[in-house]
């Protein structure tokens, strides 16, 4: 398609444009009065509605759920003028090679999603946390949308002998393959078989499933992933024959069946850099806290304002300036509750470097 | 901030700039929910806190433009979800204007659009169509290269 035709469609398109919508007059609100219409009790009563009306609603859908939750009684406290946020780049894993396992194969490492249920969490979604850790794939170089990596990525997920850290689960139902990754130019093509379309055999699960395997795909270069089942589209999936396969998805389609705080990148907490904490959040707010509990204690404390909250996604990051951090620390992202200011939906993310998911065979 | 002609700051700078954000809107989510997109980026914007620090409010009501349609295509697919589980088909109504067009632009993603609007539409350089969606020049020359492979094929 040339520079002409995508011109013409431009103006097409643009040609289509209504009049201007009317100056929105409810900005004249005074922020004032803004916050007055925000109370606490207001917020709290909201809060409690959707507690009452949705939490039941995720317990029944969802195939087995996580731990139960304990609520703090008391709040950490946070400094209230906030650093600003700036998002640094992702970090790449899997570009290098290491050494080579067996005639044809390299090990590489790659990053995979897991899901958990966040303590203390307001609607019982789930949520994602990345992990890093060694694979084996055939292919000696990486294509733009590294294919062998992510195949490798994703058939390790499938596998049902994983060891899983602490705290964090797989969607993934015994009997679901993949069977290839290919490019086609807009991203990535993920071969399945038969049994993925059948689900986890709940709603939450055959999102979580989903957001689990679209984010561990497009870990890499792709932006979107479109499913097959042995090389035929995807009419319905899941246990209410969802209709959301028949296109390619990616990793912002279905966040609103994710828990408000979902970290996007790898903690390594290894290296010569800081570790970092990064991911996306729709909070009160925008507001996001971190501690780092080490040996019972808080070792550490933070907080720092997304890109976006209180009804819209927005990027966080934190970077962890701290001395190493030991393999019983657990890092602790959270909201606070604008009632009590204790600690909501709280993804943990375990310490480590690079972890060994797959037993050895 | 009000003037002497009793128009406030952010109304001038609605007036401004509305015709082309609710253009641009228009390529993102089509042409019936522009105008709603672009009314609900604009008062976020001037209800943000930052609002007031803004230099360039052009590119930040351009990047609040995409934010909110990119809400309202994840609230669509959301909403797909939802209606299925309650199990209730909806009708919309047919489009009679350029379908041609909105089959085209459908096969692109929000940012591929946005990308393909800002270049193509507003002719910004890739520096200034990064500035105004939040993202890197070598990002917007990757959508701009998967839009047009989408569109392979479109109008032969």
């Amino acid at each position: 398609m040339s520079d002409e035709q995508l011109r013409d469609l431009a103006d097409r398109v643009v040609a289509m444009a209504p009049e201007p919508p009317p100056f929105p007059e409810e900005v004249t609100v005074a922020p004032s009065e803004l916050s007055r219409r925000w109370t606490p009790a207001v917020i709290v009563l909201v809060a409690a509605a959707i507690v009452v009306t949705v939490v039941a609603v995720p317990l029944i859908l969802l195939a087995g759920t996580g731990e139960p939750v304990s609520l703090p009684t008391t709040g950490p406290t946070f400094p209230t003028t906030l650093p600003p946020t700036t998002l640094p780049a992702p970090t790449t894993y899997g570009s290098t090679s290491t050494m080579p396992e067996s005639s044809g194969t390299i090990e590489r490492e790659a990053v995979v999603y897991l899901t958990q249920i966040p303590e203390n969490s307001v609607l019982g979604f789930p949520t994602l946390v990345p992990f890093v850790t060694r694979v084996v794939t055939t292919a000696p170089e990486l294509d733009e949308d590294a294919t062998a990596l992510v195949a490798a990525a994703l058939q390790l997920l499938t596998r049902n002998d994983l060891v899983l850290p602490d705290g964090m689960q797989s969607r993934i139902p015994e009997g679901v393959e993949v069977q290839r990754v290919t490019s086609d130019g807009d991203g990535l093509v993920v071969d399945m078989n038969g049994r993925f379309v059948e689900g986890t055999g709940g709603l939450l699960g055959d999102v979580a499933l989903l957001n689990q395997l679209v984010y561990t795909a497009t870990a890499y270069g792709a932006d979107t992933v479109r499913f097959t089942v042995d090389g035929e589209p995807i009419d319905s999936y899941g246990a209410l024959q969802l209709e959301v396969l028949t296109e390619a998805i990616g990793r912002d389609d279905l966040l609103d069946e994710l828990s408000p705080i979902v970290i996007t990148e790898p903690l390594v907490s290894g290296g010569d850099e800081l570790p970092r904490i990064q991911g996306i959040a729709n909070v009160f707010e925008a507001t996001v806290s971190l501690e780092i509990i080490d040996g019972g204690q808080v070792a550490y404390r933070d907080s720092t304002t997304a890109t976006c909250g209180t009804g819209c996604w927005g990027e966080f990051s934190f970077t962890l300036d701290t001395p190493s951090l030991t393999s019983d620390a657990v890092v602790r992202v959270f909201w606070s509750s604008p009632q009590d200011g204790s600690p909501s939906d709280v993804v943990t993310i375990p310490v480590g470097d690079v972890w060994n998911l797959a037993p050895e065979e | 901030m009000i003037s002497a002609t009793g128009v406030t700051e952010d109304e001038r700078i609605y007036r401004a700039y509305a015709a082309e954000l609710t253009r641009y809107a228009t390529g993102l989510v089509g042409p019936f929910d522009a105008a709603d997109v672009v009314s609900d980026a604009c008062l976020r914007a001037f209800n943000s806190r930052g609002w007031s620090d803004v230099g360039n409010h052009r590119a930040y009501l351009y990047r609040a433009v995409f934010n909110v349609a990119n809400d309202h295509h994840r609230a669509t697919l959301s909403r797909r979800v939802r209606e299925q589980r309650a199990a209730t088909a909806t009708t919309t109504a047919p489009v009679e204007i350029d379908v041609d067009v909105l089959q085209a632009v459908g096969r692109l993603s929000m940012q591929q659009r946005a990308a393909v609007l800002l270049t193509y539409w507003s002719d910004l350089p890739p520096d200034q169509v990064a500035e105004h969606m939040g993202i890197s020049a070598g990002s917007v020359k990757r959508h701009l290269a998967r839009a047009r492979r989408r569109l392979e094929g479109w109008l032969t």
